[in-house]
């Protein structure tokens, strides 16, 4: 809020009187009590040389009244017309005089609120005329009267000033204060740095970046109040650049890495500025804010997609090369004999298979983990769906004479699921049952109903390698693969982890585990009962 | 004549049996390892004139391998060429990898590594091929 100057009248400049020159055109607007006759200019002067007073009028008046009381007396003696005429004149001369004197007090009292007007106004407006003449004596009390009364009045504006100011700047330092509240909830890191270096405003986050609290940094200089040389030094870079110039930058504290935006902004100069430090500086009107943010998260979830991209890469090379030399092998006419040869096709075609497998599973695991996955619940039999997969494997597991039990169970028992995942889901484990199961061992599938819990839960038990303790809690992870069993059976190392996808993200429902080396593992996939 | 032999290590048996195949083929004596513990207790009791291995392997990886065997001086000396399904392998190279003379990348196509593996024995085809 900037003080206006307030004049004691409150007419502006413009209409105001006092800026009339011609004294006399004025006149005619502001004296309702008297109309006097427009004189010329010449005469004017001359009449207030002349102050006429009041007291001319009164000459005029005792004569004519001495004429009524003579004629009265003697009406012989001035029963004559002239005397009648004079008496007239007389009168005329009586209301004249009054009339001047009346104008001419006027007169003198513009001049000397004139006077008062400029004494009062320092600063001297141009369009004050100057005062032909010194305040009269008689009106001097008047016009101290009128001064003082002034000062009074000047002083009482200008307190009231003070406290409009003030008033504006608690105002504005409660906004401020709200505004700094606000800041310090907001988790990035901000700091202000204003042109002479020193700290304008820190928020609670910014504490990170800082020596000491962000209270104590204040107005504290920005090399003694940061954490680190060359945090400062990244900070002030940014003062020689222009208005508008941001810079973001990649800053490692500790562990965590944290992205550095540096801007130089504009300050707003004035007394109650937010920024008490920037209300000074008029002439390096910028200051520079400095946020910090913590994107270890982000940088971690980046590196680990480009890992698991990086790892689908890996992963499919490997077929790949498979498929290239085998194929080489039969271009070149190195398969010596049919058998041979029948050995190489069929190597050629399960190692197709097993890249279409992994494509196809992580795809599916992207799809659900970014929810673009089409799901079509429907109440469905997990009995059936058990069935269906155990039948698929069946020959499987003969071939590996592998006893696949497999108890039925009643259709009645619903799940809302999709059907086609949770067919992928059971039949995963399943297979995996089979394929880690040495030949002649047992692979059990049993359906658990758990009224009171309104679940139902699809149970895989085979006699196979098992799992150590260590390496159960990774299990589902993607690309885990057990070291110890590596030779036993080949996999994607994705299976498990779209099974836990297809169970626990798109159904809600938990995936189990239970496993003993040597002995054998048991999986399981838990549903909600509709 | 004196058959080079060559140590090939890989734990996917398909490659496996492809690049030795390849090698046996073109007349080199090969022995085969499917980890990088196997690979090193071969080394060390048959000698080989080179050693092919897959880069990322249990037990030892490939790089791990040829650490070991620079720290034996009479293994220092053979030739590894690293088979890798990496784009890249920024650590093999310099000091670190100085007895990798090769990296080959997967897809690799047999005849490749066996050019390079002859060109490594300084030899061309080996008479019998």
């Amino acid at each position: 809020m900037t003080p206006t100057e307030i004049k004691p009248w409150s007419a502006t400049d413009a209409n105001d009187e006092f800026g009339a020159p011609d004294f006399g055109a004025s006149d005619e607007m502001h004296s309702p009590v008297v109309q006097p006759v427009a004189a010329p200019e010449g005469w004017r002067a001359a009449l207030k040389r002349l102050q006429v007073g009041p007291r001319w009028a009164l000459l005029p008046l005792c004569l004519s009244l001495a004429i009524e009381i003579r004629s009265i007396q003697a009406p012989s003696l001035t029963a004559s017309a002239g005397w009648s005429v004079l008496t007239i004149c007389l009168q005329l001369a009586t209301a004249g005089f009054l009339a001047v004197s009346l104008w001419s007090q006027r007169q003198q009292m513009r001049e000397m609120i004139i006077n008062v007007h400029r004494r009062q106004d320092r600063s001297g407006a141009g369009g004050f005329p100057s005062a032909e003449s010194p305040t009269p004596a008689g009106l001097e009390p008047l016009e101290r009267e009128l001064w003082t009364h002034l000062e009074r009045l000047d002083g009482a504006v200008g307190r009231g000033r003070d406290e409009g100011v003030e008033f504006g700047y608690r105002l504005a330092s409660g906004e401020a204060k709200n505004l700094l509240a606000v800041l310090d909830q907001v988790s990035e890191a901000v700091l202000v740095v204003d042109a002479f270096e020193r700290v304008s405003a820190a928020n609670a986050a910014a504490s990170d970046m800082l020596r000491c609290t962000p209270a104590q940094a204040l107005r504290t200089a920005l090399p003694e109040a940061v954490r680190e040389e060359s945090l400062a030094e990244r900070i002030s870079a940014m003062h020689r650049q222009p208005l508008g110039a941001r810079r973001s930058l990649e800053y490692v504290i500790g562990e965590r890495t944290n992205e550095l935006t540096v801007c130089k902004i504009a300050a707003h100069a004035g007394r109650t500025g937010i920024m008490e430090a920037s209300a000074r500086d008029k002439e390096e009107g910028h200051l520079l804010v400095a946020l910090m943010r913590d994107i270890s998260r982000e940088k971690d979830a980046a590196k680990s997609a480009g890992n698991f991209v990086s790892h689908v890469a890996h992963e499919l090379r490997t077929p790949l090369t498979s498929l290239k030399a085998y194929v080489e092998l039969l271009v070149d006419g190195e398969a010596e004999d049919e058998r041979t040869r029948r050995q190489y096709y069929e190597i050629i075609q399960s190692e197709t298979d097993r890249a279409a497998r992994l494509i196809d599973n992580i795809l599916n695991i992207a799809r659900i983990e970014s929810g673009r996955v089409r799901v079509s619940k429907k109440p469905v039999a997990l009995a059936e769906i058990v069935r269906e997969a155990v039948d698929v494997m069946r020959p499987q597991a003969e071939a590996k004479s592998i006893d696949l039990r497999h108890q039925p169970a009643p259709v009645i028992h619903q799940v809302m699921a999709d059907r086609d995942m949770a067919y992928e889901a059971v039949l995963n484990l399943v297979s995996n049952a089979v394929k880690y199961t040495p030949n002649g061992g047992r692979v059990d599938v049993r359906i658990i109903v758990n009224e009171q819990d309104r679940t139902i839960t699809a149970e895989v038990a085979d006699t196979g390698v098992g799992i150590p303790a260590a390496d159960l809690p990774h299990m589902f992870e993607k690309f885990f693969r057990v070291k110890a069993n590596k030779d036993v059976a080949k996999g994607t190392g994705l299976g498990l982890n779209l099974v836990r996808n297809i169970v626990e993200t798109v159904h809600g429902g938990r995936v189990g585990l239970a496993s003993e080396p040597g002995k054998g593992s048991t999986f399981s996939i838990t549903l909600n009962l509709i | 004549m004196n058959m080079p032999t060559i140590l090939v290590c890989d734990d996917e048996p398909h490659i496996l049996h492809v690049v030795a195949s390849k090698l046996r083929n073109a007349g080199f004596t090969v022995v085969t390892a499917e980890d990088g513990r196997e690979g090193l207790d071969a080394a060390r009791e048959h000698r080989p004139d080179l050693i092919l291995t897959d880069y990322q392997m249990p037990e030892l990886s490939g790089l791990e391998l040829c650490a070991r065997l620079r720290g034996d001086p009479q293994l220092a000396e053979i030739p590894v060429i690293m088979l890798t399904a990496r784009g890249f392998a920024p650590e093999i190279s310099g000091a670190d990898g100085s007895n990798i003379r090769e990296v080959l990348t997967k897809p690799f196509s047999p005849r490749e590594v066996l050019q390079r593996v002859q060109a490594t024995l300084g030899i061309g085809a080996v008479p019998g091929d």
